[in-house]
C-alpha cells in the first residue's frame, strides 16, 4: 500500500512537471511575442503615417502651386523664407484618427496633446533641397 | 485482479489523461508562439517594406531636386560648353551661332547630382549605382526625368531579403525647356537682334538717296545728308536716332516674347550705328540762280546712304514659378536663361561691336 501511495505521488509531481514545463514557456513566450508585435504593429503604422504624409500634396504658401508634403517640409528645414505647415495637423489629425500624435520639424513641433509612454518614434532623415553641404534633414513623429 | 491493481490502473488512467492534456497544451501553446514568431516575421517585413517604400519616396523627391538644382545651373549660363562653366554664352555673334545641347547639358547635370544624393542615402538599404538620368519634355510646362540602373535596391535582415527596381521617374512641372526652346528659336534658328536694328531704321524712315546743288564748291556729303530736303539732321544725331530706337524695339522685342508664365527681358549692353555714303558730283557751268544771286559753276552732289546698327544684348527668359535651389544659400529662386547676342541689320558691312 505504501508503494502505491509513493507511484501516486510520484506520478502527480510528474504530471505537474511535465505540464507547466510544457506550457508555461510557450504560455510566456506567448506573451512576449504578443507585446513585441503589438510593438511592431505600431511603428509599421506610424511608419505608413509617415508615408502617406509625406506623399500627399499641398499648396506651397509661398509658391502658391501644388506640392508634395515631402517638399514643403525640404524648404522648410532648408530655407530662411518658411513656408506655412499649419496643414500638417489636419492631415496627421485624418491619418492618426485623434490618437496621439507629435510631429517635429526642426525646432517646430506639430501635436495634438499629450501621448501615452508607450508611444512609437520614427525618426527619419529626408531630402532637402540641393546644397552640397546638407543633403539630408531629420524629422520625426510620434504616434501611438 | 486484485484491488492494489485496480488502484494502480485507474491512477495510471488519470496519469496519463493528465499528461495527453499537457502534450495538448503544449503543442497548442507551441502553435500559438510559432504563429507569434511568424506575426512578429511579417510585421518586420512590413516595416522594412515602409522603409523602403520611404528610400524610393526619398529618391524621387531627391531626383526632383537634382533637375530643379540642374536647370538653375545650366540655365543661368546658358549652357554648359566644356570649360566655360560659369560664363554666360555667346549665343550669336552675327552670322556664327552657338547651338545650346540644352537636354545633354540638363541629363548630365541632373545626373551628377542626382548620384551626391544616392551617397547621401546609402544607409542600412543598399542602393546599387545608377549608370544614367533621362530628361524629355512632355508638354511646354511638364518635364518626364528618369533616373535608372542594372542593379537593385538591397534590404538584408536575419531572415529577409527584399529586392525592388530601383529605377526612379517622376514627372516634374517646370518650364526649363520651354525656356531654351524660346530663346532658341528666336536668337539661334532667327536672329531676333538683326531684325529689331532693321526695324529700329526703317521706323525712323530716313532717306536713302539725295542731291544737293551748290555754287562753287561741290557739298559735302554730311550737307547732303542734313539738308532740309533730305534727314533734315546731322549724321551725328542720326546715329543716336538709331541707337535710340534700337532700344524702344527692343523693349518691343521683350514685350512680344513674354507670356503668363514666362517673362523675357532684353537688355541692351552696347549699341553702335554707322551711316556709309556713297556720292557723284555733277559739275555745271551754265548760270543757275543760287542764294546769293547767279553763278557760273555749280555742282550737283548726289549720294546714297546706308543705315547700319549692331547691338550686343543680354537676354534673360524667365521661368515665374520659383523653385528650391542653391546659389550660395538655399531660397525660392526663378529659374531663369541668360545669354549673350551680337548682332546687326548687315554681317557683312555692319560689325560695329567686336
Amino acid at each position: 500500500m505504501k508503494g502505491l501511495i509513493d507511484i501516486i505521488i510520484f506520478g502527480v509531481v510528474f504530471t505537474l512537471i511535465l505540464g507547466f514545463g510544457t506550457i508555461f514557456p510557450y504560455v510566456e513566450l506567448n506573451t512576449v511575442f504578443r507585446a513585441q508585435t503589438t510593438i511592431e504593429y505600431k511603428y509599421s503604422s506610424v511608419s505608413q503615417a509617415l508615408i502617406v504624409l509625406l506623399s500627399e500634396t499641398q499648396q506651397d504658401s509661398q509658391t502658391a502651386t501644388i506640392k508634395p508634403v515631402i517638399e514643403i517640409i525640404g524648404e522648410y528645414l532648408s530655407s530662411d523664407s518658411k513656408p506655412d505647415m499649419s496643414f500638417i495637423n489636419n492631415d496627421l489629425n485624418l491619418l492618426f484618427k485623434n490618437k496621439c500624435y507629435r510631429f517635429s520639424v526642426s525646432s517646430q513641433t506639430f501635436g495634438s496633446g499629450l501621448c501615452k509612454e508607450e508611444n512609437v518614434t520614427i525618426t527619419k532623415n529626408i531630402v532637402l533641397p540641393y546644397n552640397k553641404q546638407k543633403l539630408l534633414g531629420e524629422i520625426k513623429l510620434v504616434g501611438e | 485482479m486484485n484491488k492494489g491493481i485496480s488502484i494502480a490502473l485507474v491512477f495510471g488512467i488519470i496519469f496519463a489523461m493528465l499528461g495527453f492534456t499537457a502534450l495538448t497544451v503544449g503543442l497548442t501553446s507551441y502553435r500559438v508562439a510559432e504563429t507569434s514568431i511568424r506575426t512578429a516575421r511579417e510585421i518586420e517585413i512590413i516595416s522594412q517594406l515602409n522603409n523602403m517604400e520611404f528610400l524610393k519616396q526619398s529618391l524621387r523627391q531627391a531626383l526632383v531636386y537634382s533637375f530643379y538644382q540642374s536647370s538653375y545651373d545650366v540655365a543661368k549660363v546658358g549652357g554648359l560648353s566644356p570649360g566655360q562653366y560659369n560664363e554666360v554664352k555667346i549665343w550669336r555673334n552675327y552670322e556664327t551661332t552657338y547651338q545650346p545641347n540644352y537636354i545633354k547639358d540638363l541629363n548630365d547635370t541632373t545626373f551628377e547630382i542626382f548620384k551626391e544624393y544616392v551617397t547621401a542615402l546609402k544607409d542600412s538599404i543598399e542602393i546599387p549605382d545608377y549608370i544614367l538620368t533621362s530628361v524629355k519634355k512632355i508638354d511646354d510646362t511638364t518635364v518626364e526625368v528618369n533616373a535608372s540602373s542594372t542593379g537593385k535596391l538591397k534590404l538584408k535582415g536575419r531572415f529577409y531579403e527584399i529586392n525592388d527596381n530601383p529605377n526612379v521617374t517622376d514627372k516634374i512641372k517646370i518650364k526649363t525647356i520651354k525656356l531654351f526652346e524660346i530663346g532658341k528659336e528666336n536668337f539661334v534658328d532667327k536672329d531676333s537682334i538683326k531684325e529689331t536694328v532693321e526695324d529700329a531704321i526703317t521706323s525712323i524712315g530716313f532717306k536713302s538717296s539725295c542731291s544737293l546743288t551748290a555754287c562753287g564748291s561741290c557739298p559735302s556729303a554730311e550737307q547732303v545728308f542734313s539738308s532740309a530736303s533730305c534727314n533734315g539732321m546731322s549724321t551725328n544725331q542720326a546715329k543716336n536716332l538709331i541707337k535710340e530706337r534700337i532700344d524702344e524695339k527692343t523693349n518691343e522685342l521683350s514685350n512680344e516674347l513674354t507670356s503668363v508664365d514666362v517673362r523675357t527681358n532684353i537688355e541692351v549692353l552696347e549699341k553702335q550705328a554707322d551711316i556709309k555714303s556713297s556720292c557723284s558730283d555733277t559739275i555745271g557751268n551754265c548760270c543757275r540762280p543760287c542764294e546769293d544771286g547767279c553763278c557760273a559753276n555749280y555742282c550737283t552732289k548726289t549720294c546714297t546712304f546706308r543705315y547700319y546698327g549692331a547691338a550686343k544684348t543680354l537676354t534673360s527668359i524667365m521661368d515665374t514659378t520659383k523653385y528650391p535651389v542653391y546659389d550660395g544659400s538655399n531660397d525660392l529662386r526663378n529659374i531663369q536663361l541668360k545669354f549673350y547676342a551680337i548682332s546687326s541689320n548687315d554681317y557683312v558691312n555692319a560689325k560695329l561691336i567686336p
